[in-house]
């Protein structure tokens, strides 16, 4: 049986707990946590570049997003049931966490920047070793992965950032439905909707971004080379600032559509519909079974 | 002059922290009047 909007809003507000109570305890465990979450969201990278190169746009043009989406849903269902930290979906946990009086602002702009830094280095790490290896060294993987890179560099400001927003208000929709039921099968049904949504639906995350877009980069010498002697391709390099084809200009509008996709249309959301009568009936129980298990132990 | 590229684009920061203030608002006001959590931070 799924839980009720309060008993679930309760449970995503244990899980921010959970998360920020090991930054406090454990702040290394944290950031590892959070460098193996960035690797596991670039496993997922890493299958849809292999599986949607070569596929011809004038078969079917969304079918490399079906294919993208397909390999890389299983990303966040790894994350979540490792217990591993992705910071989008902590930024919708520990919104609900402080409007729940479990954590301070402060200690949530800490968690952020912290899941942040461990994500990028996971991300990195991850996608500068896949990019060393031979199988990405072949003609169709180096064009799909400047493909990619060009098209999510080349976009605007805002496509980038309207594209952020629409990506976690789907992902995070999912990975707060994680806590909503008991099951594993439930579980991980609704996990992988959320990745199946963002890269079949072309939106941008920041952390898949960092490294999606830096394996490009890393074989921008190789990809030159393999088109220097062809006629019918104007080499286009990209470049790590800001401006047109740089990571930097996606990063930052990703980042920021990303901040507000999670808390502002999926924590605030689900907050605001749960009744907080009913959730203030959960603490009063729990304080209540915290005085009866302490006495119980005074007792024994 | 031409935004679309540049890390200043002012509508979307002003977007950012215009919802930034919003949540903060909402946020803290549900905080006051809710307080949920409050016994167990006071032990």
């Amino acid at each position: 049986m799924p839980l009720n909007s309060e008993e679930h809003l309760f449970e995503v507000a244990n899980m921010c707990d959970k998360k920020w109570g090991m930054l406090k305890e454990r702040p290394l465990a944290f950031l590892i946590s959070a460098f193996a979450g960035g690797a596991f969201v670039c496993f997922g990278a890493m299958l849809a570049l292999s599986v949607s190169a070569g596929v011809p746009q004038n078969l079917a043009p969304g079918l490399a997003n079906l294919l993208m989406g397909l390999v890389f849903m299983f990303s966040l269902v790894i994350i979540m049931f490792s217990g591993m930290t992705l910071v989008t979906a902590d930024m919708a946990y520990g919104l609900v966490g402080v409007f729940q009086n479990r954590i301070s602002w402060g200690q949530f702009v800490l968690g952020v920047f912290v899941g942040y830094v461990g994500n990028f280095i996971g991300s990195m790490t991850f996608m500068w070793i896949m990019s060393k290896g031979g199988g990405y060294h072949a003609f169709p993987w180096l064009m799909r992965a400047h493909d990619i890179g060009l098209a999510k560099t080349g976009e605007t400001a805002m496509e980038i950032f309207v594209m952020g927003i629409i990506c976690t208000w789907t992902l995070q929709s999912a990975a707060i439905l994680f806590m909503k039921t008991n099951d594993d099968m439930s579980k991980i049904m609704l996990t992988a909707y959320g990745p199946l949504a963002f890269v079949a639906g072309m939106n941008e995350h920041c952390i898949a971004n960092i490294g999606f877009l830096a394996v490009p980069l890393f074989q921008q010498d190789l990809w030159l080379e393999a088109v220097s002697g062809m006629d019918n391709v104007t080499p286009v390099l990209m470049h790590w600032g800001f401006g047109r084809f740089g990571w930097a200009h996606n990063q930052l509008f990703t980042v920021m559509g990303n901040v507000i996709g999670g808390t502002l249309f999926v924590a605030v959301v689900f907050q605001l519909v749960a009744d907080p009568l009913k959730l203030k009936d959960l603490y009063r129980k729990r304080r209540v079974q915290f005085v009866a298990d302490e006495m119980s132990k005074e007792v024994r | 002059m031409n935004f679309d590229y540049s890390p200043f684009n002012p509508v979307i920061w002003g977007v950012f922290i215009a919802v930034w203030v919003f949540i903060w608002i909402v946020g803290n006001a549900y905080r006051k009047k809710y307080r949920l959590n409050d016994e167990d931070r006071q032990g």
